[in-house]
């Protein structure tokens, strides 16, 4: 089951055509990766996708809900309000709110937002702390956590909102090398449960490993896709070895 | 100096202390409003809270308390009550100060990472509920010790109510001092806003310090 569509998807920052047209599907379960050099306009992709940045046209699609369709930067038809919790973004710096304690950054949004039953959003965020390994730290502030805690809180924040799918911004990007890891270990954590991911990632190993498929964008165009291990190890178009080579994949 | 004339200073203490409170009763909250017409999308309110910010800030607050103190009189020939003269140190000093306030409140709004904003629209957070629960508390977080500098002048400020004789305690030190042909009131009053500052300060660290649990 196709759970994300976007169509024709375009953005323009002044006269620079950052998204030239693009199409892509996500199924039930799948973990995708987005692979590109910066500036080939895979943030802009998740930024739309998520409706941060509004596309110029095209449209998206999430489950059930009508396609959202964009004609000059606004919407035409579709309510975001109504897919607005199908999908969870987890960003590269975090974004945690700091004057907020670990415990009200993951349960404020499902009790003030969602309004859901007030003893059931605690006792799920409980299993999300435990399950991330941050039982300890329900009552710390986010500037007393280390940058792969962090992570790990704004992901259990997006997870608490009960997600049917979640967007992962360069979720390590900001994090020191010997913090990624842990940051990789929830992401594959989540795989298996077969929960449907997006990750824009530099990391290809990692990608090769826990994604099923892979794209690579380059300009603003998807330029190679399919199978994670294949696009990642045996690249077809010259961009995407030329890329991948200086990565060190 | 005698009894009664420490009286009578203690009397302009008080006043002080007042003009103090109330002003910044009105101007801090005042100072939000002034905040958001300034940033507005209308085109027309954000040009009148910019050009009142800047007559506020590029003026004498001397001048405008007498323009407020005097205007009604000379402008549309109304009777100043004695009782206006007290409302006029707090209307001038309120909206003179809620525009020093507003433009802190823009510094400390600018300086919160725009990814609190978006971390909060995708958690679907209405525009209000973004406003004054996630950007509001940080904001303030953020000027507090700008706001503990513009306190510690309105204490010093307050002084200026003499231009419109205003009996707070400067008006009153003033007075005794020519009387008397001394310059102990001047020392005294001088002790006293130095006292008030001191206390002041100390509140406002206390204030600080109880917010510091988190780091921005």
């Amino acid at each position: 089951m196709t759970v994300m569509h976007i169509e024709q998807m375009k953005k323009n920052f002044g006269n620079n055509a950052v998204l030239r047209g693009i199409t892509l599907s996500v199924a039930e379960g799948e973990v995708l990766a987005v692979l590109g050099p910066s500036g080939s306009g895979k943030s802009t992709l998740l930024r739309c996708a998520t409706f941060l940045d509004h596309m110029d046209s095209g449209s998206i699609r999430y489950f059930d809900a009508p396609p959202i369709t964009f004609e000059e930067g606004s919407i035409q038809h579709g309510d975001i309000k109504k897919v607005r919790h199908d999908f969870g973004l987890v960003f590269q710096d975090f974004n945690l709110f700091p004057h907020w304690t670990v415990w009200k950054n993951i349960t404020d949004a499902p009790l003030r937002v969602q309004k859901r039953n007030p003893a059931l959003v605690r006792k799920e965020a409980g299993a999300l702390l435990e399950k991330l390994n941050l039982s300890d730290k329900t009552d710390a502030y986010p500037s007393h956590l280390s940058g792969g805690q962090r992570q790990r809180v704004a992901i259990a924040r997006a997870l608490a909102l009960q997600p049917r799918m979640l967007f992962f911004d360069e979720p390590t990007s900001a994090l020191d090398p010997e913090l990624t890891g842990e940051i990789l270990m929830v992401i594959r954590q989540l795989a298996a449960e077969n929960m449907t991911m997006v990750i824009v990632t530099h990391e290809t190993h990692f990608a090769a490993e826990v994604a099923d498929r892979a794209v690579f964008m380059d300009e603003g165009v998807i330029l190679e896709e399919g199978p994670a291990r294949r696009l990642i190890y045996h690249p077809t178009e010259n961009r995407t070895k030329q890329f991948l080579r200086k990565l060190g994949a | 100096m005698n009894g009664v004339a420490f009286l009578q200073l203690a009397n302009g203490m008080g006043k002080t202390v007042g003009i103090f409170i109330l002003t910044l009763l009105f101007s801090l909250p005042l100072g939000l409003p002034v905040y958001l017409g300034r940033v507005s999308r209308f085109p027309l309110l954000s040009f009148l809270m910019r050009v009142y910010i800047s007559i506020m800030r590029g003026t004498p607050l001397m001048l405008q308390l007498l323009v407020i103190y005097f205007g009604p009189y000379y402008l549309f020939n109304l009777q100043i009550s004695m009782a206006y003269r007290f409302y006029a140190v707090i209307i001038a000093f309120s909206i003179n100060y809620a525009a020093y306030f507003a433009e802190i409140y823009r510094g400390g709004f600018q300086s919160i990472p725009h990814g609190q904003k978006e971390a909060a629209q995708v958690l679907g957070y209405s525009r209000t509920q973004t406003f004054l629960l996630i950007l509001l508390p940080q904001m303030f977080r953020r000027v507090l010790p700008s706001i503990t500098n513009e306190v510690i002048t309105l204490v010093k400020d307050t002084s200026l109510a003499f231009a419109i004789a205003y009996t707070e305690m400067f008006t009153i030190a003033k007075q005794l001092a020519s009387a008397q042909a001394s310059v102990v009131p001047y020392i005294a009053a001088g002790v006293f806003y130095y006292l008030f500052n001191f206390v002041v300060a100390m509140v406002m660290e206390r204030i600080e310090r109880a917010v510091s649990h988190y780091r921005i």
